[in-house]
């Protein structure tokens, strides 16, 4: 198989939250347009990794962070974080639409917290292109003006991957975000995945072995704070090359 | 006897009847109370009813002397006070609670905090003293300079003084600042962090968020916190009645003594000796104790529909 183009690659990233250390060096290559999940026991760092890469982790209170992160070649650090956030998306643990807007304003929330102003007629455009491409357009069509929060939990998630998308970010992170969802939504987002892959290069923290195979290309192995392997997911799942991961592959820990 | 329900249970179920009769009593003492309360005050100023009537409401004449009632002056004080009150103090108060909740450290905000508790507990008497001694003086000057300003010889000539309806606003305004700056800071530390970091990762700033996401999201509350601030502003008594000057002519300007309907109860309650003085004096506690009742209901149903939302 071709070397895939990279998107984001991290060097050496550390993180703590006041003196406890949850990432070790941990240096990563993710690639374009691939869905790459991270995966591993509860407590190993991925969600804390993913929150690196935005700059997330650092509003917690005492949280620190060291270490390199390029996006496209351009080191994050030298970009205002707010831009940095514009280009590397984020869909969280649990739905969170703004309660206090409707359908349509939250799929258009990015612009508005953001100040861009939209004609009524790009608005529009815009809305129903990206409810399609998270397949709401016909499910909502009737309730875009209800509150965002009136949807079904899968619903909400899928607005919140709208209102992501929305703002055509290169990378777009997901946290856990089936986790809080009954299995047939999740099986409507699993699958979108593999649509939304075309156009966004995808990383994917999720705590099910199952998930990780059937919607990665590549996988990334974690345990307490350490990148332990990493590749695509085929291989990484036939012959795990660390110990480690094998004794997780055969469910030795949670 | 059955022997089944032992000793101890008995006396537990005893224990319970015993407490249970006895906060029973303790609630319907406060009923009681209220109601009590309500009905004495509309007996005690049926002289006032009987002489007066409804007109009571919207005529402008207090005068002791004729006996002659009327509470639209200190109906018109209370509520341009009040209402002065909160416009100066709610950009102070989302000022500062939004210092608090988004901008200031744990080390800051903790002690301002603590400070802000303190000031809301301050006794009014000494917010009345200041009021006098210091307020005052420099509203007198302003009222000067004001008067100069606007080519106002009545200014010049009269206000000196300082006392009335704006010292009244402006100490009513930092009376209630701790009061809504705590309660909106409440409703914005609930805020939930799964939607400030939802804004946030769309690459909105601070700013953007506050604006967008948490300032609607507690908006009712806000309203609710303010009604219960106006409601503190209505009823103030104390440092009210010491720095606005016992006027009991309509107020024609920011600058002239006035009174509250609760400064009036308080300014006059000794003078009054007729059985009319004081039935009219209690007609105004009974229209302030209503208002009152108004706008904690108001506030209320404010709050209880924010919570639902």
């Amino acid at each position: 198989m071709e070397e895939p183009v990279i998107v984001l690659e991290t060097q050496k990233i550390n993180a703590w939250f006041g003196k406890d250390q949850v990432l070790f060096d941990v240096s990563a290559r993710i690639p374009k347009n691939r869905v790459t999940a991270i995966m591993g026991p509860s407590g190993c760092g991925k969600t804390t990794f993913v929150r690196t890469l935005n700059g997330l982790h650092l509003m917690t209170p005492g949280a620190r962070s060291s270490g390199t992160v390029l996006l496209e070649g351009t080191d994050t650090s030298t970009m205002d974080i707010v831009d940095v956030r514009k280009h590397i998306g984020m869909v969280f643990q649990r739905p969170n639409p703004f309660p206090t807007m409707t359908v349509y304003e939250n799929v258009l929330a990015g612009y508005r917290l953001t100040g861009q102003r939209l004609s009524r007629e790009k608005a529009d455009q815009i809305v129903e292109a990206i409810l399609n491409k998270v397949g709401l357009w016909t499910e909502v069509q009737s309730k875009l003006f209800k509150a965002g929060t009136s949807l079904s939990g899968g619903q909400q998630q899928r607005l919140c991957i709208a209102r992501t998308i929305a703002m055509e970010p290169a990378v777009v992170l997901f946290d856990e975000p089936t986790s809080a969802l009954d299995p047939k939504s999740t099986a409507i987002i699993e699958e979108l995945l593999s649509d939304l892959k075309a156009d966004y290069s995808i990383i994917f923290v999720t705590h099910g072995l199952q998930q990780a195979a059937r919607i990665s290309d590549y996988v990334a192995f974690f345990m307490l704070g350490e990148l332990v392997e990493f590749g695509e997911t085929k291989r990484v799942f036939v012959g795990p090359q660390d110990k480690r991961t094998e004794d997780y592959l055969s469910g030795k820990y949670g | 006897m059955v022997a089944q329900p032992s000793r101890s249970d008995r006396r537990e179920a005893a224990r319970e009847r015993a407490f249970t009769a006895a906060s029973l009593v303790a609630a319907v003492t406060l009923v009681a109370t209220i109601v009590l309360f309500l009905v004495q005050l509309f007996i005690t100023s049926r002289t006032s009813r009987a002489a007066f009537g409804l007109p009571f409401l919207w005529h402008s004449e207090w005068n002791p002397v004729t006996e002659k009632f009327g509470a639209l002056p200190m109906i018109v004080g209370t509520l341009v006070t009040g209402f002065g009150a909160l416009l100066i103090s709610t950009p102070f108060a989302l000022g500062i609670a939004i210092f608090l909740a988004d901008y200031a450290g744990r080390k800051v905000a903790e002690p301002v905090k603590y400070l802000i508790s303190l000031l809301g507990g301050l006794p009014s008497v000494i917010f009345g003293l200041w009021g006098l001694f210091v307020l005052v003086p420099i509203i007198g000057k302003f009222e000067v300079w004001f008067g100069k300003l606007v080519g106002s010889k009545a200014l010049v000539a009269s206000g000196t003084t300082g006392v009335g309806l704006l010292a009244a606003i402006v100490l009513l305004a930092i009376m209630i600042l701790p009061f809504s700056a705590s309660l909106i800071l409440e409703a914005l530390l609930v805020v939930p962090t799964e939607l400030k970091e939802g804004a946030l990762a769309l690459g909105a700033t601070k700013w953007d968020t506050i604006q967008n996401v948490e300032l609607p999201y507690v908006r009712r509350s806000t309203v609710g916190a303010l009604v219960l601030a106006l409601g503190r502003a209505l009823g103030e008594t104390m440092a009210v009645t010491m720095v606005i000057g016992n006027g009991m002519k309509m107020p024609t300007s920011l600058f002239d003594p006035a009174n509250t309907l609760a400064s009036a109860i308080a300014n006059q309650f000794l003078e009054a000796t007729s059985p009319i003085y004081i039935g009219s004096l209690i007609q105004l506690a009974l229209i302030l104790f209503v208002i009152a009742i108004i706008i904690n209901v108001l506030a209320r149903v404010i709050l209880r529909r924010g919570i639902q939302q």
